[in-house]
């Protein structure tokens, strides 16, 4: 018979250091063990399996405490210059999607002049839509700036994985629920009174239903069921962009200066958005009559596939050189983060 | 200028700690639970013992477990010279500033 908390244990030593291991988990789960022993000893089988529920309790409580302590070994082998990448990409990526928002609100808001009491309320309901493309945006550039120079480590690239998620999971809401809403205030407010919503102020659930009507409307069926997987594909564009970027990043073999992170971002996006624009007009206006062809969802998500094609690629072709700054090493010297760890040309 | 050394500090809970081990001389971290009436949590109890032997205030080993039982080895915890100083220190001072409770 297993003993309680020996799988705990072992979940435990993956990320605990040794000293916690020895003065915090193994007291506690050894004392678990013990006790519960005793009580089985004895016949109290109600009792063996409350002693082991609130030895449960205690092993979470310790955990906890352990973690928020930083006592992992997941935190202590975490080399400093992973984190500092991490953290220039976190706010490398926050400025550009707050300067991305900034540049696309700049024409309405400027245009709003004439309309002071009305500014307020523009500025407000115009943050969502401007949200939408400056946050991919901002990803991409707040990589290529964050990971500049620096090997990019398993470590760094779970982290960024991770963090491109997070973001296109933000998105989902944003685009399924906050988006809509936001865009109908807007033009309701420049209308100057309530409006019948189009494809663009519905819900995800409501571009679903409509994708699942049979009533005929003048949309085709195929381009009713794009519209609801356009706007998923769409929160989606962190996810491809940023993997891409790191794809790019990894691949450079030296750092790009600031101008070249500038170009390789912006001609990534104005590819990504060229694509999505070219989706939605050979949906509409069947150029190429591939509209009725092609299924909805293909044509939604093409963009985003053919950028995770190419992060895909861009990993696999890329080679690893094994040097005295290997990656791979604990390197938690200070110094090391201006040291060039790629062989500079 | 020599800096003084600081001052040990004793929280309520390693008080009670130190109390129990200086009154038994030694017990495992359940042990101390159950003897403090539920003062202190099955949780909590091995982060602050963990907490006062770095202070110096306790010292821990090993208790290989019975042949017949298994299991992980246990830890015993006891005072140290310095942690019995330190309690009868803050002692003194609690019934020096606090007569009526000395009573």
């Amino acid at each position: 018979m297993t003993r309680p908390g020996s799988w705990l244990r072992s979940l435990a030593r993956r990320v605990c250091d040794p000293s916690t291991m020895e003065r915090l988990i193994d007291p506690a789960i050894a004392d678990l063990q013990c006790e519960h022993g005793e009580a089985l000893r004895r016949g109290h089988v109600w009792r063996s399996r409350w002693i082991r529920l609130a030895g449960y309790i205690a092993f979470a409580k310790v955990a906890v405490v352990a973690l928020s302590r930083g006592s992992t070994r997941t935190v202590r082998d975490w080399a400093g210059a992973d984190d500092r990448a991490l953290s220039r990409t976190v706010l490398f990526s926050f400025i550009a999607t707050l300067a991305w928002s900034l540049v696309f609100m700049l024409p309405p808001v400027w245009d709003s002049l004439s309309q002071p009491a009305l500014r307020g309320r523009i500025v407000l309901w115009l943050v969502p839509s401007s949200m939408s493309v400056a946050l991919p945006m901002g990803v991409v550039f707040g990589i290529l700036a964050g990971v500049r120079g620096r090997p990019i480590t398993p470590r760094v690239r779970r982290a960024i994985t991770l963090l491109t998620i997070g973001c296109s999971i933000v998105m989902v809401g944003h685009v399924g629920w906050i988006l809509p809403a936001a865009n109908q205030a807007f033009r309701e407010l420049m209308f100057g009174g309530p409006l019948t919503r189009g494809t663009n102020e519905l819900r995800l659930g409501e571009l679903w239903q409509l994708a699942q009507d049979r009533v005929v409307i003048p949309l085709t069926v195929n381009r009713r069921a794009f519209e609801f997987h356009f706007r998923l594909a769409l929160a989606f564009a962190p996810l491809a962009l940023g993997l891409f970027a790191l794809g790019v990043a990894a691949a450079r073999r030296r750092a790009s200066g600031v101008l070249g992170i500038g170009v390789i971002a912006f001609v990534s996006c104005f590819a990504y958005y060229t694509l999505t624009y070219f989706a939605r007009f050979e949906m509409y206006f069947a150029p190429f009559e591939v509209s009725e062809h092609v299924p909805a969802i293909i044509a939604a998500w093409s963009p985003n596939l053919v950028f995770l094609a190419l992060a895909l690629l861009l990993w696999k072709t890329q080679t690893h050189e094994p040097s005295a700054a290997d990656p791979s090493r604990l390197d938690d010297d200070p110094r090391s983060a201006d040291r060039p760890v790629v062989p500079q040309a | 200028m020599p800096t003084a050394s600081p001052v040990p500090t004793l929280p309520p809970k390693e008080a009670l700690i130190l109390d129990l081990l200086v009154a038994e001389g030694e017990m495992y971290g359940l042990q101390l639970v159950a003897a403090s009436k539920r003062k202190l949590k099955r949780g909590t109890v091995y982060v602050t013992l963990g907490r006062m032997e770095d202070k110096g205030f306790i010292s821990s080993r090993l208790e290989s477990a019975p042949a017949d039982e298994g299991g992980l080895p246990r830890r015993i915890y006891e005072p140290t010279a310095f942690g019995r100083r330190v309690l009868s220190a803050y002692a003194h001072v609690a019934r020096r500033l606090t007569p009526e409770l000395a009573r």
